[in-house]
């Protein structure tokens, strides 16, 4: 009876291992890698894929990897995606892409169903980095030429990771984006990329920012632009501060680093109005000086902080004023720190939200510390 | 699972040997008066047997004392013969025909520490055997014993599996009264008990069970005597038949009975309370109970710095680990979980593998069954032409195999990690070849879920089984520093107050808290 017992539980062991293992078995080298992708739509409406895969097929030693482009049209952002097949035996494999790259069209008509399969999938991950095309098309952004790696997708990852030393862009992934999407006084926004020209060859560059009202790009901002919003956003890890001239400052030709920076975004609500305090405190190094002021003295110390301390003040203000007028939309989250702040007034104000933000009086008040002057104490004199 | 099998194989074996008994040679013999059919009833023992010498003499002055020894070529001393037997029997002008001749000659004539009188002739044939000499006197229906035993042996060398930098360097030989004296030596108490026995019908072979007898648990002790008692085999030619005859879950992978070849581990292990077993003929002792850290102490660590003792062990303790679980690991992400790589690593294995015509895992068990032919070729073949060995398994067999795109570089590495750790100890060496096949076919079928479905199994079975009832993963889950000083780390010895809670049941102090604050 003992020995009929012990051969049924081997049996159905085996069993259970034999017919349930192995159901999502498959080999590395049968994968089709998917780097990045590139989503446009065509005159009929339908998506074009254009994906970046891994290309393993060189073999032999000291390979270096490359990429492959390939096109496809669907229906919908899955259609697309499994049409592949039609052209290439191995199904994709998306769980090593690190970015999707959206054609304005396709932005400006909302990406909602492409973020749903792209977080519905069991493969793809939340960190992928998303990007709009400043040009016609998404796809010529995998046309260009890359410098150092030989996958466009990966080194513009690379490039998106290496933006917290420059602050021209941010850096927005899915999850960041859903989140936005999807809380009250707060509107999304993406890194933009676009072609550019490096001695002759076209490559891409990292530069500013798409606005998003809801899942619907409604436009851009530049650089500088970007940096003064990202000082709002409390997102600034590095960068520099630039003045080449100044009109009616004495200083010129400086450049300061970031290197450490911390905003306080405070809502006041007095007499029946909303404002924000808005507190930036910047600690910097003086990387390069280039007028005449004395630093080292306190007087020079304290024109040349004034003087940058105004320079960005105005910067910022201007940016803000320019996204509530152009834009009208809260990409700052001035709303969200109000709902957080004072509960009570979000819930009388938070559905007039975007009128009021329109209006909306905001404080600045700039704090930039020059801690270290590098390896020079002071500016290099001119003799005679 | 194991207990079915174990009961049916014990139920048909009994079946077969029911009422049956080993066949030996037994016969009645008595000693006779007359020194002729003594002869003669030697001869007749002893037939075919070319190495068994007598020898007759008689005195020099009163001839009628007729004498004859008997022993066995070579495994005697000479010089005892011939100084301390042969010549103050021959030489002696005092003896005379009286009454107890043998007994003059027993109480003043012969030169020796060790005689005794006997008429059974079963102890004179064991005597003989042993290379003592039996002396028989003409007219005496009694004989002599005399010890003469002496025998060449290998001198007193370290281990070859258990060297160490800085230590005692003596091991085990094969002759067991000089293994005792090595014990004995080390622990200076009365205390320490030797206990004969025999065992092994034909090849009647002398074992020694040592113990403290004020730190032992005695029941550990009875439960040895118990099961070392009802042992019936023809002949122990190792230490390792002990181990196997007694041995706790018989069917389990791992060794529930530890065994070393030096005489420190043995005197550390008598401290703690555990009991040694050594087997006439053999340099190596048992040790019980074993646990399962064991496998990973050495005597090393007790003789270097705490610091370096304790990261040394952890390595161990890791390398069993990945012993185990590299290959199996490797499979599982490669086949199942390739989100789980690194992109870059992702791409090198990627293409790596581009061309390689075998599944992944075939390809690791084929290495794996590679490597360990290679193992076993080197264990087995003489050492003169491992060099030729190294170069064909490493160079022709890797590299070629990579080239030729058999396997892929990868497996390779992770076969190679998993062969190098696995050296780093020794005793366990056995197990981990069989736990790393069994995980990996695990993962196999069930990627990381099988792995981990196996190390749960194995971990189980190690909480399940125990050896002479001392759990086998005593102290696995304590918190408490006075239990876990000795596992994963090496505590201080001046930290080690206790002994072993459940192996010295009753004397469990080793030291007074007051020596040293803590």
């Amino acid at each position: 009876m003992k020995k009929r017992v012990l051969i049924f539980t081997v049996i159905f062991i085996i069993n259970i291992i034999m017919f349930t293992g192995c159901w999502d078995y498959r080999e590395i080298d049968n994968l089709s890698i998917v780097a990045g992708v590139a989503v446009d739509k065509n005159e009929q409406g339908q998506y074009v894929l254009t994906v970046e895969v891994v290309d393993m097929h060189e073999g032999g030693k000291d390979v270096k990897v490359k990429s492959k482009l390939l096109e496809v049209k669907g229906d919908t952002f899955f259609d697309a995606a499994r049409n592949i097949i039609k052209i290439t035996a191995p199904k994709l494999y998306w769980g090593h892409t690190e970015i999707v790259i959206f054609s304005q069209d396709v932005a400006r008509e909302g990406i909602i169903e492409i973020l749903d399969w792209l977080s519905r999938d069991a493969e793809p991950r939340l960190t992928i980095d998303l990007l709009v095309s400043r040009e016609d098309t998404a796809k010529e952004i995998f046309d260009t030429q890359s410098i150092i790696s030989e996958v466009r997708s990966y080194e513009i990852n690379d490039m998106l990771k290496a933006q917290t030393n420059l602050s021209k862009a941010p850096k927005v992934k899915i999850y960041d984006f859903i989140s936005a999407l999807s809380s009250e006084g707060v509107s999304a926004i993406l890194s933009a990329i676009k072609t550019a020209d490096n001695k002759g060859e076209m490559t891409t560059e990292i530069s500013g920012t798409a606005v998003f009202k809801g899942d619907k790009l409604i436009g851009f901002l530049d650089e500088d632009q970007t940096k003064n919003c990202l000082f709002v956003m409390n997102k600034i890890k590095g960068g520099a501060i630039n003045i080449g001239k100044q009109p009616e400052g004495k200083i010129k030709n400086i450049s300061l680093e970031i290197v450490n920076n911390k905003t306080k975004v405070k809502p006041v609500y007095s007499n029946g109005e909303i404002s924000m305090n808005i507190d930036i405190k910047t600690e910097t190094d003086i990387i390069e000086h280039g007028s005449e002021v004395d630093f080292v003295n306190e007087e020079g110390y304290l024109v040349l902080k004034e003087d940058v301390q105004k320079q960005l003040k105005s910067d910022i203000e201007s940016v803000i004023r320019m996204v509530q007028q152009d834009f009208d939309v809260d990409i700052f989250g001035f709303g969200k720190t109000i709902k957080q702040d004072m509960p009570d007034l979000w819930k009388k104000i938070g559905p007039d939200w975007e009128n009021i933000f329109r209006n909306l009086e905001v404080n600045i008040n700039v704090k930039i510390e020059m801690k270290n002057s590098g390896r020079l104490g002071r500016a290099i004199k001119i003799g005679d | 699972m194991a207990l079915g099998d174990v009961m049916f194989f014990r139920k048909k074996a009994a079946k077969d040997t029911e009422n049956k008994k080993q066949q030996t040679r037994s016969p009645e013999y008595t000693l006779s008066k007359s020194l002729e059919s003594n002869k003669k009833l030697f001869n007749e023992i002893f037939k075919n047997d070319d190495t068994f010498v007598m020898r007759f003499f008689e005195n020099q002055k009163f001839t009628e004392i007729k004498c004859c020894i008997l022993f066995i070529d070579g495994m005697v001393k000479n010089e005892i013969i011939n100084d301390n037997i042969i010549q103050p029997v021959v030489q002696n002008t005092m003896l005379k025909d009286s009454g107890d001749v043998i007994g003059t000659i027993q109480n003043q004539v012969l030169v020796s520490n060790d005689i005794t009188r006997t008429s059974d002739v079963d102890k004179l044939i064991k005597a003989i055997i042993t290379g003592d000499t039996v002396f028989l006197l003409d007219g005496s229906k009694e004989a002599l014993v005399i010890k003469t035993f002496g025998i060449q042996t290998r001198s007193i060398a370290e281990p070859e599996t258990e060297k160490v930098i800085t230590g005692p360097r003596e091991g085990f030989i094969e002759l067991m009264t000089v293994n005792l004296t090595l014990i004995r030596r080390r622990l200076g108490t009365p205390d320490l008990k030797f206990k004969f026995m025999t065992i092994g019908v034909q090849t009647q072979t002398k074992v020694c069970v040592c113990y403290m007898d004020n730190v032992v648990n005695h029941k550990i002790l009875n439960e040895l005597y118990q099961r070392l008692e009802s042992i019936d085999i023809d002949g122990i030619l190792a230490t390792h038949y002990i181990k196997e005859l007694i041995k706790d879950s018989p069917f389990s992978l791992f060794q529930t009975i530890g065994f070393t070849e030096r005489p420190d581990v043995v005197a550390a292990n008598l401290l703690e309370g555990r009991i040694a077993v050594l087997v006439d003929g053999n340099p190596t002792a048992l040790t019980l109970p074993y646990t399962f850290w064991e496998y990973f102490q050495t005597n090393d660590d007790y003789y270097t710095c705490f610091y370096f003792a304790s990261l040394s062990r952890l390595l161990r303790i890791i390398g069993f680990l990945i012993t185990t679980g590299a290959p199996a690991i490797y499979v599982s992400l490669v086949s199942y979980h390739q989100e789980m790589i690194p992109t870059p690593l992702l791409l090198s294995i990627s293409f790596a593998r581009q061309g390689v015509p075998f599944p992944t895992v075939v390809e690791t068990i084929l290495l794996l069954f590679v490597f360990e032919l290679l193992r076993e070729a080197a264990v087995r073949m003489p050492s003169n032409v491992s060099q030729a060995l190294s170069i064909v398994g490493a160079l022709v067999l890797g590299q070629a195999s990579v080239e030729a795109k058999i396997v892929s570089a990868p497996v390779v590495i992770a076969v190679g990690i998993s062969g190098i750790t696995g050296l780093l100890v020794p005793k366990i060496r056995g197990e981990a070849v069989f736990l790393r096949l069994f995980f990996l076919i695990l993962s196999a079928f069930l990627g990381l879920y099988g792995y981990v479905i196996g190390v749960a199994y194995v971990l189980l079975h190690l909480c399940e089984i125990r050896s002479f009832g001392v759990p086998y993963t005593v102290n696995l889950t304590s918190f408490d520093p006075q239990d876990i000083k000795d596992t994963v780390i090496r505590a201080p010895w001046w930290y080690m107050k206790l002994r072993p809670k459940l192996i010295a049941a009753d004397n469990i102090i080793r030291q007074k808290t007051t020596g040293r604050k803590s």
